[in-house]
C-alpha cells in the first residue's frame, strides 16, 4: 500500500471524490463485493487477488485503476496493484492520466451509468513490466521492500525515481549476446 | 511526455535484450513474463514441507476433496493462506485463516473436486500475515496426479438469442452434479471491455437450462455491434472458461434511451487565412425522447494532457441528428497542445440523469495548435539607448520594454549582458496594454567598443503577437569614410595627359557599390563605369588617360562616392607641357664642328625627378649619362659639342623626359664647306661703321671662285674679285658704311661659291 504522503508528495490532491492508493485499503475492501459484480467492466479484490472482468490477474505487477460510485458517496478511485510493484505501476499510470482519472465532470451523475472507466495492466502491460524489472534488476533487488538499516532509504529511492521517470542510470545492463565475439 | 513515450519503448526493448538466459534476438515477451522469479519471503515463516491428497467426505467411493496441506516454521501468529490453482478456466483460489502455534504449524487447505478439471495442477502459495500483508509466496509448485472425483457441474451447451430487442439471453444448459444454490455470472467480453450479469440459480442435480439475460441499459453502453464473447461462466466458486462466440448484436437494436452514436471533427476557418476559429466536433446523437439534453466531453492529448471541456445543452426532438460542437480555436491555442485530441469521455445526459456515456471513443484528426487563430496577445517590444562618456569612462544604459498588443503580460523578465562578463536581470509582474517601462543602467570602467545586448521574454514565456522584436543590440556605431588619397598626373605627352588618382577606405566597415569621378577643368568629366568595394583600408588606384584640345592650366578633381559618403581631392596642371625644352639654339659651327645649347625647364608645380635627355638627328645620338631633378621652375641649360660626320644638312632633335613626362625641340643646321664667321663691328664712329667677319673653307679640299656679299641693311656691297681658298684657309673682310641714320639694322653677310654657300644674320644698332 503507497502511504498517502506519497501521493500528495507528486502532486495529487483529493477533490469531490476518494482516492484510494493500495489493496488494503477500508474502501477497497468495504466495495469489492459491489465493484466485481458490476455489469460494466466488473474489478475487485478477491482471495487477495485482482479480479477483473471475471478472471484472476495473479503476477505481483498486475493492477488496475477503476472509479465506483457508491449510493449516497462520493466516488471512489481505486488505484491498486497485486503487490508493490503493481501499485507502482498503477500509480504511475494514475499520475500519467490524473487529469483524465479526476475529471469531475466523469463522476458528476453516476446513478444511472452502466458505464465505468477502467483501466487494467495485465501480464502483457509493458509500463508494469518495466517497474517489475527495475524493482527486482541486478542494482536494485538487494533493496526490495527493505524499510530498516544503512540501505533503509534506498528501496524508497528506487520507487521514487520509478514514479519520476528517472530510471536511465538503472537500466543500463549488461547484455549477453549470442556468441563471445560481441559484447 | 512524448520522449517519455519514447523513453518507455527504449527501455522495454532493452529490457527485452537484457535476460541473461535467452539471446538478445530471440526473446518474446512470454519468455520476459517467465523469466521473473515471482516467490517471495520476507522472512516472517517459511514453508517446510507440504503434501497434498484427496478424501471422500461423503462415502460415495469417490474422493471430493483436495487437501493441500503445509508445514511451516511458524509457532505463532495469525496467517492467511492461499493455494492457486492453475485451472485452464482460470484461477482455482482456496484459503485458510490459521493461528498457529508451537503445536500446530500446518495449513490444510481443502478444495472441492467439484472446482476441478485436471488430474494435476501446479499450484501457488500465498501467505499474508494478520495485515493483509505478503510474507510468503512460492510459485509453481507440483500436486500429485489424480484420475478419479467427483467431476462438478458442467456446461454441455451454449446458446444466445435477442429476447424483443429487450435483452440478450444466454442460455446454459448444465449436468449438475449437486444441489446447490448459487450465483450465476457471465462474462461477455468485447474489444478490450466486458459486460457481465450475474442471477442467482436453484441447481438440482441432472441436466438443467438456465438463462441469463443482459439488460438494454448495459447492452447499450458497450456501443458494440459484432460478435460478443461469452468470456467464462462462474457457477458458484467453479469458474468455466468458455470462449464461445455469439451472435452479431447491434447495441443500436437495444437502446431504449438516447445515446450517442458516432463522432467527427473539422477545422472552420471562415476567413480563410489558414489559421482555424474553431475545432468543430459533431456528435451524432440517437435521441429516443424529446428533451433537453446535456452534452459534455473532455479533450485530451495523447499523453493526457487536458485540452478543452466541451458543455453543451440543448433542446432535441426524437430521432437520429447531429449536435454541433465547436470549439473556440484559440482557446486551443492557448493550450500549446497538439492534436490529435482523443475524447477522453462523452456523455448524454437529462438534467441530472446520464443517458449514455462513453470512455475514449474517438480522436481527431492530427492537429496543431497553431493551426488555430491565435488569441488577443501581447507584444513586447525593446528599445535601448546607450551613451558613452568618454572622460568617465562610463555608459550609460537605457531600455525601454513596451507592451504593443492586445493582451496584458504577466511576468516579464529583462536580461541586459554585453559581449564579456556584465549581466543583469529584472522583470516586472504585469505590464498592461500599451504600458513601458523603462530600466536605467550605468556601467563604470566601460569602454565605447562594447556590444549590448538586451532581451525581453528571454525564456519566452509570454506568449506574444510578434516574438521577433524582443531582442535588440547596441555598439557603436562602426566609422565609415572615404578618401582620395592623391590624385596626380602622371603622365604627359603633348595635350595627353594621365592622371592617377587613390581611393581609400579610411572607414571601419567595408563600402560596397563606390564610383568615381574626375573632373578634368575644361567642361569635362568622366566617371566610372563599374562600381566597387572596398573593405576597411583598402584602396584602390585610378588612371584616367585624357587628352585636352590645348596645354593651358586646369584644375583637375577626382570624386568617390558611396551612399552618403563623398571624398574629392583637386591639383592644378601647368601648360601641357610640364617638362619642356625652352630653347634649343646652335652657339657655334664651324663647318662640320658645332656646339649646341637647350634649355630644360621644369613647369609642373611639383619636382620633377629622374629626367634625362638625348641629341638625336647626328650621325650617333648622344644621351644623357646622368639622369637629374628640377624643382618647380627650375632650368638646366645642357651643352653640346658635336663633330658631324658629313657636309649635308642636320636636322637636330634635343629631348627631355622622365618616364611619365617628356618634350621635344628641332634645329636645323648642316655640316658646312664654307663658313661665315665671326661677323662683328670692329669700329664705330657716328653713323659710320666698319664690320668683319671671316670666310672660311672648312671642306677638305680647296674651293674656288668664292664670292662673298654684305648686306649693311640699307644696301649690299659685293665682292671685286673671286677668291679661292685652300681647305681650312680663310680670308677677312672689312666692311665700311656710313649710315644714313641711327637705328637697328639687320646685317647679312654671304659668301657663295659654284657648289657651297653659307650666310650669317646680326642686328646691329647705329
Amino acid at each position: 500500500m503507497i502511504e498517502i504522503k506519497t501521493l500528495q508528495n507528486i502532486g495529487i490532491e483529493s477533490f469531490s471524490w476518494i482516492d484510494e492508493i493500495g489493496r488494503n485499503t477500508n474502501e477497497a475492501s468495504q466495495y469489492s463485493k459491489d465493484t466485481l459484480r458490476l455489469s460494466s467492466n466488473p474489478f475487485g479484490m478477491e482471495s487477495s487477488q485482482i479480479k477483473a472482468n471475471g478472471k484472476y490477474l495473479n503476477k505481483p505487477y498486475n493492477g488496475l485503476i477503476g472509479s465506483y460510485k457508491p449510493i449516497a458517496s462520493k466516488p471512489i478511485v481505486f488505484v491498486y496493484g497485486n503487490r508493490i510493484e503493481g501499485d507502482i505501476a498503477a500509480l504511475k499510470e494514475f499520475i500519467s492520466a490524473r487529469d483524465v482519472f479526476l475529471s469531475e465532470n466523469t463522476y458528476s451523475d453516476w446513478v444511472n451509468v452502466k458505464s465505468m472507466k477502467l483501466v487494467i495492466l495485465d501480464d502483457y502491460d509493458t509500463a508494469a513490466l518495466g517497474v517489475m524489472d527495475l524493482m527486482h534488476n541486478d542494482e536494485n533487488k538487494q533493496y526490495f521492500l527493505k524499510k530498516d538499516g544503512s540501505d533503509g532509504d534506498k528501496f524508497a529511492d528506487v520507487v521514487t525515481d520509478i514514479l519520476n521517470e528517472n530510471n536511465y542510470e538503472i537500466s543500463i545492463k549488461t547484455v549477453k549476446t549470442v556468441n563471445d565475439n560481441t559484447k | 511526455m512524448k520522449n517519455k513515450i519514447i523513453n518507455w519503448i527504449l527501455y522495454f526493448i532493452l529490457l527485452l535484450s537484457t535476460l541473461s538466459c535467452v539471446s538478445a534476438g530471440n526473446m518474446t515477451i512470454n519468455q520476459l513474463i517467465a523469466s521473473y522469479n515471482y516467490n517471495f519471503n520476507d522472512g516472517t515463516l517459511n514453508i517446510t514441507a507440504k503434501n497434498d491428497y484427496m478424501v471422500d467426505t461423503n462415502s460415495n467411493s469417490l474422493n471430493d476433496t483436495l487437501i493441500i496441506n503445509l508445514t511451516s516454521n511458524a509457532t505463532s501468529g495469525i496467517y492467511m493462506a492461499y493455494i492457486d490453482l492453475n485451472d485452464p478456466n482460470g484461477k482455482i483460489i482456496q484459503s485458510i485463516n490459521k493461528t498457529l502455534s508451537a503445536s500446530d504449524t500446518n495449513f490444510a487447505i481443502n478444495f472441492s473436486t467439484s472446482l476441478l478439471n485436471l488430474n494435476k495442477y501446479n499450484y501457488t502459495i500465498r501467505i499474508e500475515n494478520s495485515n493483509s500483508a505478503l510474507v510468503y509466496e512460492e510459485n509453481n509448485i507440483e500436486t500429485n496426479t489424480y484420475t478419479n472425483y467427483e467431476k462438478g457441474t458442467n456446461i454441455t451447451s451454449i446458446t444466445d438469442e435477442n429476447i424483443n430487442n429487450n435483452y440478450i439471453r444466454i442460455n446454459l444448459t448444465l449436468n449438475i452434479t449437486e444441489n446447490q444454490t448459487a450465483n450465476v455470472t457471465v462474462v461477455l467480453s468485447y474489444n478490450i471491455s466486458s459486460i457481465s450479469s450475474t442471477e442467482e440459480e436453484t441447481l438440482t442435480e441432472g441436466i438443467k437450462t438456465i438463462s441469463i439475460d443482459f439488460d438494454n441499459e448495459t447492452i447499450k453502453s458497450t456501443h458494440y455491434n459484432g460478435n460478443f464473447t461469452i468470456d467464462s461462466v462462474a457457477i458458484g466458486q467453479k469458474v468455466i472458461d468458455t470462449n464461445k462466440t455469439t451472435s452479431i448484436y447491434n447495441y443500436e437494436t437495444f437502446a431504449k434511451t438516447s445515446y450517442i452514436k458516432s463522432y467527427a471533427d473539422g477545422q472552420i476557418d471562415t476567413n480563410n487565412n489558414n489559421l482555424s476559429e474553431y475545432l468543430e466536433i459533431n456528435f451524432t446523437v440517437n435521441i429516443k425522447s424529446a428533451d433537453t439534453y446535456r452534452l459534455e466531453a473532455e479533450l485530451y492529448d495523447e499523453f493526457n494532457n487536458f485540452v478543452v471541456y466541451i458543455n453543451r445543452t440543448k433542446t432535441l426532438s426524437t430521432g437520429e441528428q447531429i449536435w454541433q460542437t465547436r470549439v473556440n480555436g484559440s482557446d486551443i491555442y492557448k493550450t500549446k497542445i497538439n492534436g490529435p485530441y482523443l475524447i477522453s469521455y462523452a456523455k448524454l445526459s437529462i438534467g441530472n440523469e446520464t443517458q449514455d456515456i462513453t470512455y475514449n471513443p474517438y480522436t481527431t484528426n492530427v492537429s496543431y495548435y497553431n493551426d488555430f487563430e491565435r488569441p488577443p496577445l501581447p507584444d513586447l517590444v525593446i528599445a535601448i539607448n546607450i551613451t558613452f562618456n568618454g572622460t568617465a569612462n562610463s555608459t550609460n544604459i537605457t531600455i525601454n520594454i513596451s507592451n504593443l498588443g492586445e493582451a496584458p503580460a504577466f511576468n516579464v523578465f529583462l536580461d541586459l549582458f554585453d559581449n564579456v562578463t556584465y549581466t543583469k536581470n529584472e522583470s516586472i509582474a504585469f505590464l498592461a496594454i500599451n504600458e513601458s517601462i523603462i530600466y536605467h543602467f550605468n556601467l563604470s570602467n566601460s569602454t565605447n567598443n562594447t556590444l549590448y545586448t538586451a532581451i525581453a521574454d528571454f525564456d519566452n514565456l509570454v506568449d506574444e503577437s510578434n516574438e521577433s522584436n524582443n531582442i535588440v543590440q547596441y555598439s557603436r556605431p562602426l566609422i565609415s569614410a572615404l578618401e582620395i588619397v592623391s590624385l596626380s598626373s602622371i603622365y604627359s605627352s603633348g595635350n595627353t595627359r594621365v592622371f592617377e588618382f587613390i581611393i581609400n577606405n579610411a572607414g571601419e566597415t567595408t563600402l560596397n557599390n563606390i564610383n568615381w569621378s574626375i573632373d578634368f577643368g575644361d567642361g569635362n568629366t568622366t566617371a566610372s563605369i563599374y562600381n566597387f568595394n572596398l573593405s576597411a583600408s583598402e584602396d584602390i588606384f585610378v588612371f584616367v588617360e585624357y587628352n585636352y584640345a590645348d596645354n593651358q592650366s586646369r584644375t583637375v578633381t577626382a570624386s568617390a562616392y558611396v551612399n552618403n559618403l563623398n571624398a574629392s581631392k583637386s591639383t592644378i596642371i601647368g601648360s601641357a607641357t610640364d617638362l619642356q625644352i625652352t630653347s634649343f639654339e646652335e652657339l657655334y659651327s664651324m663647318g662640320r664642328e658645332k656646339v649646341w645649347e637647350f634649355i630644360i625647364k621644369n613647369n609642373a608645380n611639383n619636382n620633377l625627378t629622374d629626367i634625362n635627355w638625348n641629341i638625336t638627328g647626328t650621325n650617333t645620338p648622344i644621351t644623357s649619362i646622368y639622369s637629374f631633378n628640377l624643382t618647380p621652375n627650375e632650368s638646366i641649360r645642357v651643352y653640346i659639342h658635336e663633330n658631324l660626320t658629313n657636309y649635308q644638312a642636320y636636322t637636330i632633335t634635343a629631348k627631355a623626359f622622365t618616364d611619365a613626362l617628356s618634350d621635344t625641340e628641332t634645329l636645323s643646321t648642316r655640316g658646312k664647306e664654307l663658313e661665315i664667321s665671326n661677323i662683328k663691328t670692329l669700329y664705330t664712329n657716328g653713323l659710320t661703321k666698319i664690320f668683319e667677319f671671316l670666310v672660311t673653307n672648312t671642306f677638305t679640299s680647296a674651293t674656288n671662285n668664292i664670292n662673298w656679299s654684305f648686306y649693311t641693311g640699307e644696301s649690299t656691297i659685293t665682292a671685286i674679285y673671286l677668291s679661292n681658298l685652300t681647305s681650312w684657309e680663310n680670308i677677312r673682310v672689312l666692311i665700311e658704311n656710313n649710315y644714313s641714320g641711327s637705328g637697328n639694322y639687320n646685317i647679312n653677310a654671304s659668301v657663295k661659291s659654284e657648289q657651297y654657300e653659307d650666310s650669317e644674320n646680326k642686328t646691329i644698332t647705329v
